[in-house]
């Protein structure tokens, strides 16, 4: 009886080896197309924007980047990160927050409202602010008796980087919160946490490897923003341009290498961004396995 | 300490939860809520700890009336169903986690605070497992970890809402009798929630027994099973049978409470012999009556001389045990 039954399996195993062995095929041609893709589309640009940047040495390079109007452009678009990133985990975590602990009318309209900044065109987001603060939009009149320029200067850049990095900590936070339930905060409570206290210990390392994921895209985002920045900046060089701006200008005016070698100083951003969020990824990633099991 | 529950509603939207609660629960007992699930045994425990409000009625504590008092100053103990251990902590963190919540000048320090937290993980049995996470817990242990927490606070009044309802049924015995005992030995007044009439027997002093947001009866774990105040109760509290009497109405009874012979006696019923299950001690025969669909399932010890050489299709004569009659209209 075992031996028949040992027969059997084994026939069942050469059966699924031979299966395995076609979808082998299939597996490798998949994966050399996905590295053929990534090269192609991804690493070639990269390599091309790098050789660039250096073509003229490394001299030029560092001229380019350490221009007045490079670093003004550096310094601006890290002021926008530094603004809109701590206020939208601010939001980020009261949407969550509101939205997973708590029932009320037009909570999925909420939900659906704080996506709207992916729906719609970063260039209609700028427009929009134009039309509410520029010189004839709905605010300007009133802006301009009190000497408040939004449009056209830092404020309106700003505005313009919160209004499309929006959902990014939200997003990420209200299905873990929405996972993970009410119940820990409520055991907290009973043992005599206060509300900051419950905040603190409980909830914020519960989520917190999903608000670091959140704000990591969230500071991509808004340091990579050219379409709604580009609406409201009115590219006044030194003074409201953004690095992806003065990127723009410098091409536009046949200044390649320099227009290179300030993309190669938002790459490295980008990439130091990019280590930071597989990092976040992986401990996510390991968290939510963890709670599946449970 | 005491616990009085006045007149207390409770409504979810169109939803009435729990109409006109009213009852006393005395100092020190271990008292049960029974009852099928949605009929508001759990939004009562969730209203005498604070985390939901009644809409009207009032909760007294040693006749301190505390409906106004917020969660944290009603200083009950909790344990959940699904124990809410906080996942990102050690079970010592967890123990802990009370004592170090405290305003600055009733914190005991770190010390002290160490001692007690292995004093109660002895308690529970636990102590090896201090520096452990909740996740690499059993079901079990994590529970008597959500107890170890709950009591490190020194409440006077302990909570539990279906403490052992997502356990196996080995570990549910085991530890519900550990509870019983642990509830003589440090003297709390507990009211733990139940849907299991058996779990309820074995470890309150009194069970209440809920329904559709009311109380259908209060009494000792013997008063409810053998003077049931209604046919919920009766139904609620064990297997019952329905035996049909003609056009005057029908009885009840319960599987145990049976006289089984294969010969025709006097008073007897005949019947038809559907299905015999040996359960260990008891054998429990399922019975066909002529004149009704529903079946009549009898309970007898195993040695019974009826089920000697009894087969499926035999003909077998029963009849309700006379004290057990329940009449129903």
């Amino acid at each position: 009886m075992s031996s028949i039954t040992a027969v059997t399996s084994a026939k069942a195993h050469g059966n699924a080896n031979a299966a395995r062995c076609g979808h082998a095929l299939g597996r490798n041609l998949l994966i050399i197309g996905a590295w053929l893709v990534f090269a192609l589309f991804l690493l070639l640009p990269l390599y091309m924007v790098l050789s660039e940047a250096l073509k003229q040495g490394l001299g030029v390079f560092f001229t380019a980047i350490l221009e007045p109007d490079a670093i003004a452009a550096l310094k601006l678009t890290l002021l926008a990160v530094a603004i809109s990133v701590p206020l939208n985990l601010l939001f980020g975590v009261a949407a969550a927050w509101c939205v997973s602990k708590y029932e009320f009318r037009g909570k999925s309209l909420l939900v659906t409202l704080i996506d709207l900044p992916f729906s719609v065109s970063p260039v209609i987001a700028g427009l929009i602010y134009v039309l509410l603060f520029g010189a004839q939009g709905f605010f300007g009149e009133w802006l301009q008796d009190r000497d408040i320029q939004i449009v056209f200067a830092v404020p309106g850049i700003v505005l313009a980087t919160l209004f499309v990095t929006v959902p990014f900590v939200a997003r990420e936070l209200i299905p873990l919160m929405q996972e993970q339930g009410t119940q820990e905060e409520e055991a907290a409570r009973l043992l005599g946490a206060n509300g900051w206290q419950m905040f603190w210990y409980v909830t914020v390392p519960n989520i917190k490897w999903g608000l670091i994921y959140g704000v990591v895209l969230c500071t991509a985002r808004a340091m990579g923003e050219f379409g709604a920045v580009s609406v409201v900046s009115g590219h006044i060089r030194g003074y409201t341009n953004t690095l992806p701006l003065h990127v723009e200008i410098l091409y536009n005016e046949y200044n390649h290498v320099a227009a290179f070698s300030v993309a190669s100083l938002l790459l490295a951003l980008a990439l130091c961004i990019l280590l930071l969020k597989q990092w976040s990824e992986a401990r996510l990633a390991r968290l939510q396995s963890n709670a599946a099991e449970e | 300490m005491s616990i009085e529950i006045r007149n207390v509603s409770k409504r979810f939207g169109a939803f009435q939860v729990l109409n006109d609660i009213n009852l006393d629960i005395r100092s020190g007992e271990l008292v049960a809520l029974l009852g099928p699930s949605g009929c508001g045994k759990t939004t009562l425990l969730r209203i005498i700890a604070g985390l939901e409000s009644p809409d009207q009625g009032s909760i007294v504590f040693h006749g301190e009336d505390v409906s106004g008092h917020d969660v944290r100053d009603r200083n009950v103990g909790f344990v959940f169903q699904h124990y809410a251990l906080f996942r990102h902590m050690t079970v010592f963190d967890n123990v802990a986690f009370g004592l170090r919540m405290k305003p600055k000048r009733e914190r005991p320090s770190e010390t002290q605070i160490a001692a007690k937290v292995h004093e109660l993980l002895g308690m529970v049995q636990l102590d090896w497992l201090a520096d452990r996470y909740p996740e690499q817990l059993s079901g079990g242990q994590r529970q008597r970890i959500a107890l170890a927490r709950a009591l490190a606070v020194e409440p006077k009044i302990l909570l539990l809402d279906e403490p052992f309802g997502a356990l196996d049924a080995k570990v549910r015995k085991e530890l519900r009798r550990w509870l019983a005992r642990l509830h003589e030995e440090i003297n709390l007044t507990s009211v733990f929630v139940t849907h299991d009439q058996e779990e309820a027997m074995e470890v309150a002093d009194r069970i209440v027994v809920m329904n559709k947001g009311v109380i259908e009866q209060i009494g000792h774990p013997g008063e409810v099973y053998e003077q049931p105040a209604s046919d919920f109760v009766y139904h609620f509290l064990g297997d019952s049978n329905r035996l049909q009497l003609g056009d005057e109405g029908h009885i009840l009874f319960r599987p145990h409470e049976v006289s089984l012979a294969r010969e025709p006696l006097a008073e007897h019923r005949r019947a038809e012999v559907r299905d015999i299950r040996p359960l260990g001690a008891i054998t429990r025969v399922t019975l066909k009556v002529e004149g009704q669909g529903e079946l009549i399932e009898a309970e007898v010890v195993k040695s019974h001389a009826s089920l000697l050489g009894l087969q499926r299709g035999d003909p077998l004569y029963f009849r309700p045990a006379a004290g057990s009659l329940r009449s129903a209209s």
